[in-house]
């Protein structure tokens, strides 16, 4: 038991370790790059300097309130679009005649990317969250709602059949197989959807807004600040990164026989 | 022979038809097909691939309803799937998402209090040699294993006849005939009705009193074969050898 929990531990260090290698290098050559005067300081900043910005900005609370105002906006975009669009992906998913319907429409929203609305969400919803948390609800829905369809309609019929077979109520069947067997691709969704909606929530801000992270990105140009944007920049792709393997951890915790599931034909 | 005069009849089919009809055409699979089967007994139901095996077995699981004639189990008209008759199908069809455990008791929930499901999964695993795998998922057990589960899901599930379609055809030679073993072991154990299709010969020889061989376009019965010898069988006396030779021939 020992044994395995100290090799699965060297394993994650080794991953982080093999991961961290590349960015490291990168910074150890552009430190290098930037001490033999390659670069010009005004508009590429030395590794040290991001780095100094960046505990500068953490430790006088400037990071933390703006990360705040970003999660906030995440949190109830992202809700908002898991409750409407999991549901709506049920109904579509079971009833064959109503995706006929709706399917076209949705297709042609799929091609639009979040960006693009993001004008005319500020001229209906105004320039405060209402339109920055429109511009998530739409980006998180349609990774969530699509997987959600594909979930319902890529259910087992084997699967099916034994619950026949084993005598499940209509109410047992949904419950004891539709919904775990969806379960999967909706929560595939829904990682995808997070990880859209945090990188159109910082587009919007970039646009359109005084707090965020991304409108960090903006002020850093208009006061020329590189600094300030490569801490941004830095710290969205922490942000992401963290969202990401916080729920790729919640998967693997609640689903433990997915990965299995999807490689190989067993079960 | 009505149910009056025999009581130990537990599954009698009568002019049983089936048609599939799909875009290309009808295929009949199924031709004025009568079978009887005890309680107790173990019966095998061989033929060539298509000769509708499976459809047969479908439709006394009650999960394909018959184009003409009737399926009677204890004297009921089969009508749809029923907690007397439990299904083994070819592949094992757990679900992914359930342990072994979870898996077994499938069929169980909300009839029966939770520390009488308890008994029964562990009974019905332990019969299956897998009580140490109660908390493994799918992914984790071989093919032969997962069939077990399967089969212990069935035995579970309580039924009074266990339909088995070709449980074993997926493992290699090994594990089949220790399955195969395993299943007279727990046959003998239980005295559950067994129906088992399959298209191994030697199978249907090791295991069943009762052979029905099948022919093809239109399946139907063509012989009924009552198996003498004692169990465990040996595989290597003569009269074995002949019998196997016997239906080798009447199979095409
Ligand atoms: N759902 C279906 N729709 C249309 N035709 C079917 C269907 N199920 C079976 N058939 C046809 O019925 C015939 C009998 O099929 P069945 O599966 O019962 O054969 P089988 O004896 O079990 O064969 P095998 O040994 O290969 O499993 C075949 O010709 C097959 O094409
Ligand atoms: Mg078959």
């Amino acid at each position: 038991m020992v044994i395995i929990k100290l090799f699965s531990n060297n394993k994650t260090i080794n991953t982080i370790l093999r991961g961290a290698a590349f960015p490291f290098l990168i910074i150890v050559l552009w430190e290098i790059a930037f001490r033999l005067g390659m670069l010009n300081a005004l508009i590429v900043p030395s590794p040290m300097a991001i780095g100094h910005t960046f505990m500068k900005m953490l430790f006088n609370g400037l990071l933390g309130k703006h990360l705040l105002a970003s999660t906030i906006r995440l949190t109830y975009g992202f809700f908002i679009s898991v409750l409407s669009a999991v549901p709506l992906g049920l109904l579509v998913g079971k009833a064959k005649g109503f995706r006929h319907w709706v399917n076209p429409t949705l297709s042609f929203l799929q091609q639009i990317p979040p960006i693009a609305w993001i004008p005319i969400f500020i001229l209906w919803l105004g320039i405060d969250e209402a339109s920055k948390v429109a511009v998530i609800i739409y980006a998180a829905f349609f990774p969530i709602f699509l997987n959600t369809v594909q979930g319902v309609t890529s259910v087992d019929p084997k699967l099916v059949e034994v619950g026949r077979a084993y005598m499940l109520s209509p109410i047992q069947m949904i419950r004891k197989v539709y919904v775990p067997s969806a379960g999967m691709s909706i929560f595939v969704g829904i990682r995808l959807g997070l990880s859209n909606c945090w990188r159109a929530l910082v587009m919007a801000e970039m646009i359109a807004a005084s707090t965020g992270i991304g409108s960090l990105i903006t002020e850093g140009r208009q006061l020329s600040q590189p600094d300030k944007i490569f801490v941004s920049i830095l710290t969205i792709g922490m942000a992401g990164l963290i969202i990401d393997t916080l729920l790729k951890k919640m998967e693997n915790r609640l689903m433990p026989w997915k990965k299995m599931y999807r490689s190989g034909e067993r079960g | 022979m009505t149910i009056a005069e025999n009581k130990k009849l537990l599954v009698e089919v009568s002019n049983v038809n089936k048609t599939f009809y799909s875009n290309w055409g009808s295929v009949n699979a199924l031709y004025e097909v009568n079978l009887t089967c005890n309680k107790g007994e173990f019966v095998s139901i061989v033929g060539a691939s298509g000769c509708g095996k499976t459809t047969l077995l479908r439709i006394i699981a009650g999960l394909e309803n018959p184009s003409g004639g009737e399926v009677y189990f204890e004297g009921n008209k089969v009508q749809g799937p029923g907690s007397d008759r439990a299904v083994v199908f070819q592949e094992p069809r757990l679900f992914p998402w359930l342990t072994v455990e979870k898996n077994t008791s499938f069929g169980l929930q909300g009839v029966k209090s939770k520390s009488e499901i308890k008994k029964i999964t562990e009974e019905s695993l332990a019969l299956v040699g897998l009580i140490n795998f109660k908390k493994a998922y799918p992914y984790e057990l071989s093919g032969g294993m997962a069939q077990r589960v399967a089969i212990a899901r069935a035995l579970a599930f309580e039924p009074k006849a266990l339909l088995l379609d070709e449980p074993f055809s997926a493992l290699d030679a090994q594990t089949r005939s220790r399955m195969q073993l395993e299943l007279i072991d727990l046959w003998q154990k239980t005295a559950k009705t067994i129906i088992l299709v399959t298209h191994d010969i030697e199978e249907a020889l090791i295991l069943s009193e009762k052979i029905m061989i099948m022919s093809p376009s239109p399946g139907s019965i063509k012989e009924v074969l009552e198996i003498p010898f004692p169990y465990p069988r040996n595989q290597d006396t003569q009269d074995f050898i002949e019998l196997r030779k016997y239906i080798k021939k009447n199979i095409s």
